[in-house]
């Protein structure tokens, strides 16, 4: 599994992220994923230049590609965006 | 314990000292009491406003306060909002140098708006200006949450603090105006329209804070607020998208200044801070053609068009088509502005010469 996390947005408008291999996350991240995902969609944060997440989960089923508004972006996830 | 009378509607709200005591305070003649009274039922009806307002999602005409209030607030590093009091309407400055800019830039856009549109405040209804600094850890950013700013420090890598340059907050207040006027959307071409407005108006503040024509004028966006080894003048050119930066840590400025180089993306709600480039130019070029202050003549065209013509699916087409009309009216003694705003539209591929002739007679007053 590699796990890609892009941030975007923001007032710059920059992009940054990385993608890190499944067995690297540590426990926390592990959990803090499932837990995204299992949250499913959820509505973008109110008003402007908020940072919007994506993460990119790829594994042998395919693509799975998840947009996290800043509010709801666990920090342990964040961090892989801008290391 | 008195009953409440049959006429009091439900409000939902519940006051421990009810409505009928309050009339009677307010007339009392021991002065401070009645002063006390008349302030609570102000703010209790402020607060009914607001809440009627979120109920409908109409505006309501509350009342209307005019004056310049700002509150300043320390979030310490922390992300809760919006921190711990820092600084009130009318207090001298703090040693924070954050909190002064937020407060002396925070003053200076509501006094654009004030001076130049005759708007008071945001909403129209003067409602408080408040800001929050130090959010987060070295964050990276600044925005408006729907009811207030918030500002970070900075990396000091990419970005020093960013109540540092005055377009920068007056981008986000911005914000606010489009939310109580237009309410378009933070997605896709609204939302880079949304964007645009926010640099336009941004940029605006600034010119007319330091009295400086179109032809004076940087058209930079963020350039104050960059650290010292940033590849680049600004984060956006308004007058020349996609050459802002081209920094080996963040890529290049990926602005388009025309409408054949529209972003399709998914990413930053649609590309609402890149597809800005296209409509941030079109002002650029009808206020350098039309010359003078863009303030004055640009300026007020599209803040009539935001404020009176825009709603929540307007896109770039439609603010194009609505500038003309605007200019056309509030211009009708000199067509050739009307035709300026028309062929910065045309020039960046947003409507062709026949749509302007769709764009009908204005009414003579």
């Amino acid at each position: 599994m590699k796990v890609t996390v892009e941030r975007h947005g923001g007032f710059a408008g920059f992009h940054c992220g990385a993608t890190v291999e499944g067995d690297a996350l540590s426990a926390e991240q592990r959990e803090a994923l499932a837990a995204v995902q299992s949250a499913g969609p959820a509505a973008a944060d109110p008003g402007a230049d908020h940072f919007v997440y994506k993460i990119e989960i790829e594994d042998e089923g395919g693509k799975q590609v998840l947009r996290v508004p800043e509010s709801r972006m666990p920090s342990v996830l964040a961090k892989i965006a801008t290391q | 314990m008195e009953t409440r009378p049959r006429n009091n509607p439900p409000c939902g709200c519940c006051f421990i000292i009810g409505p009928h005591i309050l009339r009677r305070l307010a007339s009392s003649s021991d002065r401070a009491v009645a002063e006390a009274a008349a302030r609570t039922m102000r703010i209790t009806q402020a607060m009914n406003a607001a809440r009627a307002q979120l109920r409908t999602g109409v505006p309501i005409a509350a009342l209307v306060r005019t004056g310049l209030r700002r509150q300043i607030f320390n979030c310490g590093g922390f992300e809760d909002l919006p921190g711990n009091p820092l600084r009130s309407e009318g207090q001298p400055a703090t040693a924070d140098t954050a909190a002064n800019e937020a407060y002396d830039h925070s003053g200076t856009t509501w006094s654009f708006y004030h001076d130049v549109f005759n708007r008071e405040s945001v909403d129209g209804h003067g409602r408080s200006l408040v800001s929050s600094v130090h959010y987060g850890q070295s964050y990276d950013n600044a925005f408006w949450n729907g009811q207030q700013m918030v500002y970070g420090d900075g990396d000091n890598v990419i970005f020093t603090h960013f109540t540092g340059a005055l377009e920068v907050i007056a981008h986000e207040l911005t914000h606010g105006v489009t939310q109580f006027t237009a309410q378009l959307p933070y997605q896709d071409q609204q939302g880079a329209l949304n964007e645009s407005m926010s640099d336009v108006f941004g940029s605006l503040v600034k010119q007319w804070s330091l009295r400086q024509t179109a032809a004076q004028a940087d058209w930079l966006i963020g350039a104050a607020i960059l650290a010292p080894g940033f590849k680049g003048r600004a984060l956006r050119d308004m007058a020349n998208p996609g050459t802002a930066y081209d920094d080996p840590r963040i890529g290049r400025d990926q602005q388009p200044g025309h409408m054949r180089d529209y972003v399709h993306t998914e990413d930053d709600n649609g590309g609402v801070h890149t597809n800005s480039g296209i409509p941030s130019r079109a002002f650029v070029l009808a206020a350098k053609a039309i010359g003078g202050n863009a303030w004055e003549v640009p300026g007020r065209i599209w803040y009539r068009t935001l404020t009176e013509r825009l709603n929540p699916q307007s896109d770039f087409r439609k603010c194009a088509l609505e500038t003309v009309s605007v200019a056309r009216d509030m211009f009708h003694t000199d067509p050739t502005i009307a035709s300026k705003v028309a062929q910065a539209w045309i020039d960046t591929g947003v409507i062709s010469s026949a749509d302007v002739q769709t764009v009908s007679a204005p009414l003579v007053a």
